[in-house]
């Protein structure tokens, strides 16, 4: 697993300008445009929540070759913190009035997911998708 | 212009200007402080010096320069750290970039200004180890000053294309009588959400239109917020007495809406153009029929 590129981002155009970086790398293995398209959709998302909740954070994306190919995201910010993981993880839970969907549709689309989370330290979620 | 205004003090805090450094190289500009013609000389010599930064170098450039030398020597060898010193510095670059000295051109010129100064202090032999770390540091601050001015007119003009970029991708056009057709193409974050259902709703009013079409195929990503927005929109159209249709919905993005749980009932999807229009046509009680081709 080598890193190849991690950005700092504090603007939703920032995150879009991360989305689009892994999406043009992901392309280079693969034509599998739901995969982009998941790529794409959990990095959105996992973005927005930096700035709504963080206001700033890293992305950082690895490219996975052993033991199959594929691509890596780790999502962190020293913000707030989620007070409870499980809530936070489940279905149309927001606190902040909009869908819920983001984090446990997320864990639902790609292929690895881990959280870590801690009140008043900050939060880090990475993902993974293989091709 | 606004700059992002970062105080004289902030400047001594992140670079370890102590009040030791100021006030050695102030003693020891004291000493020098006669020598400000020959350094300036010795400045505008290295302008023209090397012909790949001759040319940047125009009249009214040197100009500035000669206005302003007097300003330029004092605040450096009297290591004059202030607010005042910051906005000049600010103005300063600012002016440059205007006049377009490019930005690396402009930072070896205060590179070279500085060892020129720095020169000096060896000549008259008071070039301690102390006195030019203390001299490096202070000089380092217009160093900053000019990153960040120049950084600032940048973001600035990325800034203002963003924007120009999403004014320009909210065409509302009238396809048929009753008909609205709208192509989001690109990002769409939370002002641009706002942008599109306003300039759709003022439409619906201003035609009295019965369908809207939006077509998403263009649309870089679709997640939860996009999809919340697009419900938002669907269900105020409907609240105006108009049909919403959004089309362009492709088998990836499909799926993805379907993981990700979203609840699209509400949405009136299709996959095609063709089939939105179709159904817009329906529904507005319009037909299209094929006529015989002749050749």
């Amino acid at each position: 697993m080598n890193l190849v590129f991690k950005l700092a981002v504090s603007t939703e155009m920032q995150v879009h300008i991360v989305i689009y970086k892994a999406a043009e790398l992901m392309k280079q293995t693969t034509k599998d445009q739901v995969k982009i398209a998941k790529l794409k959709t959990a990095i959105s998302e996992l973005g927005q929540n930096i700035i709504k909740y963080a206001k700033e954070g890293t992305i950082s994306v690895f490219e996975i070759n052993n033991p199959k190919k594929g691509i890596k995201v780790i999502v962190a910010d020293k913000g707030p913190g989620i007070l409870d993981l499980e809530e936070a993880l489940s279905d149309n839970f927001s606190t902040s009035g909009t869908l819920g969907l983001g984090l446990p549709g997320v864990r639902r689309m790609v292929d690895g997911f881990s959280i870590k989370s801690e009140v008043g330290v900050g939060t880090e979620v990475s993902i993974s998708i293989f091709y | 212009m606004d700059f992002v205004q970062i105080s004289a003090e902030r400047y001594k805090e992140i670079y370890f200007i102590s009040d030791d450094d100021l006030l050695l190289v102030r003693q020891a500009g004291e000493k020098i402080k006669d020598e400000r013609e020959n350094a300036f000389e010795e400045y505008y010599a290295w302008m023209s010096y090397h012909p790949d930064l001759q040319m940047f170098f125009s009249d009214d450039i040197i100009n500035v320069f000669e206005q302003n030398e007097e300003r330029i020597w004092e605040d450096l060898i009297e290591a004059k750290v202030t607010d005042e010193y910051v906005f000049r510095q600010q103005k300063l670059s600012q002016g440059f970039q205007e006049m377009g000295l490019p930005f690396e051109v402009y930072l070896s010129a205060l590179l070279a200004y500085h060892e020129i100064i720095e020169n000096l202090f060896v000549r008259h032999k008071l070039g301690s180890f102390e006195l030019l770390r203390s001299f490096k540091k202070i000089a380092g601050i217009s160093l900053y000053i000019t990153i960040d001015t120049y950084n600032n007119k940048i973001m600035q003009t990325v800034k203002a294309q963003n924007e120009a970029l999403m004014e320009m991708s909210t065409p509302v056009t009238q396809l048929w009588n009753g008909i609205l057709f709208l192509p989001l193409v690109g990002i769409i974050d939370s002002r641009r959400a706002q942008d599109v259902m306003s300039a759709m709703l003022s439409k619906i009013a201003e035609l009295q239109s019965k369908v809207f079409i939006m077509d998403i195929s263009g649309i870089a990503v679709v997640d939860t917020a996009v999809a919340n927005y697009l419900i938002k929109i669907t269900k105020a159209t409907k609240l105006m007495g108009c049909n919403c249709i959004v089309s362009g919905i492709s088998g990836a993005v499909a799926q993805t809406i379907v993981e990700l749980g979203i609840q699209t009932d509400e949405v009136d999807t299709t996959g095609s153009m063709q089939d939105a229009v179709e159904k817009a046509f329906r529904l507005t009680g319009a037909k299209v029929v094929n006529t015989e081709k002749r050749l």
